[in-house]
């Protein structure tokens, strides 16, 4: 497996790897990335381990959507499922089927991690995701539990993101409550988001700017967006998406004492007599496996990732996996619901061009108990397919799949199609987990992640519900023809959230509300998995917020000798 | 040296010298090995150079195929835009564990056009011998019987495996062999720039008062 190591361009240091540094930060994603600058700005020696490659702007290909969504082994951003098997269930009842036409568990294995491929959707969470539990009452068979802190207490965070990363946006009628205006102003308005903000009108609906992770205008040093089209599983080749690769990595390394080691596949967390971690092993490009040691370790790897390495690093001590004496490491994944219904117009769209969604709208946000079921959400107007993906299955499932007809319906289709796609809640179920495979490993020996998921009967009944609200906008903006795609229980998920839970009682969760492991004073996890409830679908801008958070509070920690 | 993907250029030319040069050293070191027989795909094609994996025989009717799948009408189809190249390559690369299951399934789908053989073309098929070597090929029946035999196959493995190679082929970037000429984009109305300003369709020009 060739991999290069190529320096950063802010020329980061490098640290022996005997040289015990202050922290080892596995991932450099979007907690990743955020926590290497804010410890090395605050002083701390830092090695983060990456086990993609560094990509940077001009590596992305424009438009190449066959690696980028048909997953070639070699090109796309997500790596070889032949390098790093996964398999899937649906029931811990079932023998897990080794994945082949993509990733179940699918995140960028790059520099900037999924933040470099993600479509920049920037919801913050309201006030009422991190006390749902206590507002709703008990689901039976359910995790269902608040978060240990409140909205009041990240909404400093969530700016930092807005200012720090780039959001471009403006306030909506339901948004929670901000201390700061947004940096930018929102991306020009696409037919799909006229289309979307009519029908919603029409309706009574209250269709708002999408906000974007994406700059509307030259920011910070950075280029704007020039509407590339290709944002959606892609790298952008401007740098304009507000990728970590960006942002804060460039930043970290800039300070002298961050390193970015790529091709760094962590393999194990060892820990000392006294249950201390020592570092993190891993296998470098050629297959040699090291030990970067250091004073403390951040794991940011994703709630798949980050499991994965957790129950790897089993002992005498740790007989169930490294900081699980909860038993609740890999539980409780969820994936975000998510639907969508599909129309074509009279006038073209032409929605290949620039960013992927612009209007939005909350009206579904919250759980309304006159439904019957649990959960909520938010729509968006959106393009989904490029010209592979269109190929291969854009049109109606009415349609012809081959022949003269096909054809003739790509060209009267291609041009005429949004999408209205919708992003929901998902209940924590402990038997929806990740664990390690018994039967298939990876090159270098690691155990596949497994991951064991059906979503929840409300789960699923929110997924149609707001289908059938979009498909609704969608006949009001005067479609020629709306179809709805169908509701099926999800086999993969880019969205790998709330395997290693906060909270504040040791049994019921896995890390403090300090993103400290209850189990190991100088181990913390910080990424999707640190989530309690799923978000309303878009959880980036959460994941950086809590990084931000987090980062605070682990250097004063360091500062205080407290890891 | 030719450009590694065809829009390196312009890509260059917006991202500016400094970044074009880290990013074409970057690129030919990691060049990965599918991109190198992709990429061979079309100077193969170009050269005449042999085939990298099918038959002669088998390249011919797997792309008789691809052909009805996306043809040639008043625009050109797959076989226009180079897609017998890219299968070509394709099974000798990304997808050559399925070569065994393409040629199984040529050999079934033939065995059906000598089934069928007995109803009567071309003209000078041995019709008393229905299963044998005088039935002819798939590739020179009319298109017309070509669809019907199609029709039978569409939905088995073999149907889906030609089907996702065609389609896949035709309309990823033309470096990969098989959108040659951008025949491919121009079948969906695809413009393949890497800049745009707004208005971008019929509906946000109106808003905009364009």
């Amino acid at each position: 497996m060739p991999l290069s190591l190529a320096p950063g361009r802010h020329g980061g240091v490098r640290y022996q790897r005997r040289q015990e540094v202050d922290f080892v930060i596995v991932g450099s994603g979007s907690a990743g990335g955020i926590l290497a600058r804010e410890l090395s700005v605050a002083g701390f020696s830092v090695v983060v381990l990456e086990q993609g490659l560094y990509r940077r702007a001009e590596d992305f290909e424009h438009h190449d959507d066959f690696a980028t969504m048909v997953k070639t082994p070699d090109r796309a951003l997500t790596g070889s499922l032949d390098d790093d098997p996964q398999t899937f269930r649906a029931s811990e009842h079932e023998v897990a089927a080794k994945a082949t036409g993509g990733p179940v568990a699918n995140y960028a294995r790059t520099v900037g991690g999924s933040s470099a491929h993600f479509t920049g959707n920037f919801w913050r969470l309201r006030p009422l995701d991190f006390k749902e539990r206590s507002l709703l009452g008990d689901i039976p068979g359910t995790g269902f539990a608040d978060w240990p802190i409140a909205y009041q207490e990240l909404e400093p965070y969530y700016t930092k993101v807005d200012w720090e990363i780039g959001v471009s946006g403006e306030p909506g009628p339901f948004d929670p409550p901000r201390s700061r205006p947004y940096p930018l102003p929102p991306l020009p308005v696409k037919s799909s988001g006229v289309l979307f903000e009519k029908g919603c009108r029409a309706l009574g609906l209250h269709p708002q700017a999408a906000p974007m992770a994406i700059l509307s205008r030259n920011y910070n040093g950075r280029r704007r967006c020039y509407h590339c089209g290709f944002c959606l599983g892609f790298g952008c080749e401007f740098g304009a998406k507000s990728s970590t690769l960006f942002t804060t990595i460039p930043e970290a390394e800039a300070t002298g004492r961050c390193e970015i080691r790529t091709g760094a596949t962590a393999c194990r967390v060892p820990t000392d007599d006294d249950g201390r971690v020592t570092g993190v092993a891993y296998f470098d490009s050629d297959g040699r496996e090291h030990l970067q040691r250091a004073r403390a370790v951040v794991l940011s790897a994703n709630g798949a990732e980050t499991s994965r390495l957790l129950l790897m690093s089993e002992s005498s001590r740790f007989p169930h996996g490294l900081a699980n004496s909860s038993g609740l490491v890999g539980k409780y994944l969820m994936f975000n619901g998510g639907s969508s219904a599909r129309a074509v117009f009279d006038e073209p769209l032409n929605e290949f061009k620039s960013v992927q969604v612009t209007r939005i709208a909350m009206d579904f946000y919250e759980t309304d108990p006159e439904r019957g079921f649990y959960g909520g959400g938010g729509i968006d107007g959106r393009w989904i397919d490029f010209p592979v993906t269109f190929g291969l299955g854009g049109l109606p499932p009415d349609a012809p799949r081959w022949g003269a007809r096909y054809k003739r319906m790509l060209g009267e289709y291609f041009n005429y199609t949004m999408d209205m796609t919708t992003h929901a809640t998902s209940l924590p179920v402990a038997s929806n987990n990740v664990t390690l495979d018994p039967t298939h490993k990876d090159v270098y020996g690691r155990p596949g992640i497994r991951i064991t998921y059906r979503d929840h009967d409300d789960d699923l009944a929110t997924m149609r519900f707001l289908r059938d609200r979009g498909a609704e906008v969608l006949e009001a903006a005067g479609a020629r023809r709306v179809w709805k795609q169908p509701v099926r229980p999800q086999t993969s998920t880019a969205h790998l959230l709330g395997t290693c839970r906060m909270g504040d009682d040791p049994a019921a969760s896995v890390v403090d509300r300090y993103h400290r492991a209850h189990d190991v004073p100088n181990l913390f996890i910080c990424d999707g998995s640190s989530m309690v409830s799923s978000s309303r679908g878009q959880p980036t801008m959460t994941i950086m917020a809590l990084a931000f958070r987090a980062g605070e509070h682990i250097a004063r920690f360091a500062s205080q000798g407290d890891i | 040296m030719k450009s590694r993907d065809g829009l390196t250029h312009s890509r260059r030319w917006f991202l500016g010298a400094g970044a074009a040069g880290a990013g074409g050293a970057w690129l030919a070191l990691q060049a990965p090995v599918f991109r190198a027989a992709a990429l061979q795909a079309r100077e193969a094609a170009a050269s005449g150079s042999p085939l990298a994996s099918l038959t002669s025989h088998e390249f011919t009717e797997l792309e008789a195929i691809a052909a009805r799948i996306i043809p040639e009408t008043d625009t050109p189809g797959a076989r226009e835009a180079g897609i017998g190249r890219f299968i070509d390559q394709a099974f000798a690369s990304f997808r050559a564990p399925d070569l065994p299951a393409a040629r199984r399934g040529l050999s079934e789908l033939q065995a059906l056009v000598a089934a069928a053989g007995s109803a009567g073309e071309p003209a000078g098929a041995d019709t008393t011998d229905p299963g044998g070597n005088n039935a002819p090929l798939f590739s020179e029946l009319s298109q017309q019987r070509q669809d019907d035999l199609l029709s039978r196959i569409e939905g088995s493995e073999f149907f889906e495996l030609v089907r996702w190679l065609t389609v896949v082929g035709t309309f990823a970037l033309p470096s990969y062999g098989g959108n040659q000429d951008q025949i491919g984009w121009r079948i969906l109305g695809f413009d393949d720039r890497h800049t745009w300003v707004p208005p971008f369709g019929a509906y946000d020009g109106e808003t905009e008062g364009g």
